[in-house]
Formats: structure tokens, sequence, C-alpha cells
């Protein structure tokens, strides 16, 4: 990298920088960084922002969760399965979030809603709001 | 995401059916969806045993109800899962079908604290 290169990073660019976003020149390269956000508005993306909060304190629940322990069986792969299914159902909310977000269509707002409201009900850590039931 | 087998414009493709990638993940996770199905259908066989033995009295219709649950649930979330994943290329559909894992994971887990919520002795 030369000194112009850093030079670069230091300069705005002004109205006409094609990287700008009001840019009358709008860069295509510079739009596509941000890719992923193409048909989601702001709004939207704090919604999107909170349910992710809200999928990330599950997360820490059913974590919480998992790390109280479970009673053994003794059977080697019965305890096996029950481990796995206790790091599996720590993924649950990161995994319903993240495949919402990924295979419901960007466009449809309301779907992306319902199904995110859907995983918050399906996926309440009871055994961390109980406290008890090990 | 070029592992996609089928694609989910044509319509050519699921009208001929899936192909056997698809196949072969939906067959691995119905393997590992099985294990909720039988550890269910052993609950719903020991528990009323266990109640048996120890109190000679039968089963509340609410723990039917959560044992039989806990027997449909994985079954269900399978074939939901099944139906979302149609037309959608191999990666989004082993996506949904991890999701699904997890889900019962997490919800099956839950079915453990049940019989601090309600009474499963009638």
């Amino acid at each position: 990298m030369g000194a112009d290169a850093e030079d670069e990073a230091l300069r705005w660019g002004g109205e006409a920088d094609p990287t700008h976003v009001d840019s009358p020149t709008p860069d295509a390269a510079a739009a596509d960084e941000t890719g992923f956000a193409a048909g989601v508005s702001s709004p939207m993306l704090v919604v999107y922002g909170v349910f992710g909060g809200i999928y990330l304190l599950y997360t820490v629940g059913w974590l919480i969760i998992a790390l109280r322990g479970s009673q053994t069986t003794g059977v080697p792969l019965n305890d096996i399965m029950l481990h796995l299914s206790t790091l599996l159902a720590v993924a649950a909310a990161p995994a319903w979030f993240i495949a919402t977000l990924a295979l419901a269509p960007t466009r449809r707002t309301w779907l992306r809603v319902a199904v995110l409201v859907l995983g918050i009900l399906v996926l309440i850590p009871w055994g961390f709001v109980s406290g008890g039931g090990r | 995401m070029s592992v996609e087998a089928a694609n989910p414009n044509d319509p050519k493709a699921t009208r001929q059916g899936a192909a056997w990638p698809v196949w072969v993940v939906s067959i691995l996770f119905a393997v590992l969806y099985s294990y909720a199905l039988w550890a269910g259908v052993g609950n719903a066989v020991g528990v009323p045993q266990g109640v048996w033995e120890n109190y000679h009295l039968g089963i509340s219709v609410i723990g039917w109800v959560i044992l039989v649950f806990g027997v449909l649930l994985s079954p269900v979330v399978f074939v939901a899962c099944l139906l979302l994943g149609r037309g959608r290329g191999l990666v989004a559909r082993a996506l949904i079908y991890a999701a699904g894992l997890c889900v019962v994971s997490a919800v099956f887990g839950s079915l453990i604290i049940a019989p601090t919520i309600v009474n499963f002795i009638a």
C-alpha cells in the first residue's frame, strides 16, 4: 500500500465521490458491500436487532440449563445422545434466527417477524424460567 | 451454494422428485430425529410403568397429553421440515433440518420440567 492509498483513506472525497451514498454516480461496488441489507429498511434492521437480542438471551438461558448438567442414565448411547441433544438445545435459538433470516425472502417482512415471534414462543427456556426441575 | 441439487425455480426438477443427495441428507437427519422419537416412546411406556409400580395409580389426562406430545414432537417437526425444504437447494434443506433438530432437542428438554408443573398421577 503506497502513500497515495493511505492519503486516500484520509480524504472524504466530497459530493462527487462515487463511494458516497448520495453521490450522483453511485459506486456499484460500494453498494454491494452492504449486499445483505439491500432490501432491509432501517426500522426493520432495528426490529431484527431486537429479535436478535432476545434470541441471544434465550441462547444464554439454554447455555445455563446445559451447564447446570443433567442426570446420567449409565447407558452409554443414552448419555451420548443426552449430551448431544443438550448441545443442540443451546444451538436452537441461533439456528432458528439464522434459518429465518437466511431462508425467508427479505421482502416478506410479516412472514419473517411471524416466524421469529413463533420461535420466541417455542424456544422459551422453561428449565431456566422455572429454576428447578434440573 | 454451488452444491444445490434442485433449482427452486425449475418446475421440471421438482416434478421429477428429489436428487439422491437430498435423500442422503433427509435419511441422515431422520436417524438423528429418531432418537427423540425413541426417547418419547420410552417415556410413554416407562413413566406409566414407574407410576404404577410406585403408587399403583394411573396417569392423569394432562400427563398422557404430555407423553403423547413427546412421541409426536419429533416426527411432526421432521415432516414440517421436509415440507418447508421442498423445492429448495440442498444447503437450505440441511439448514432447515438442523434447525428443526435443535428445536426438537430444546422442546424435548423443556418437557423434563413438566412433572414439576403438572400432576402426572391420576
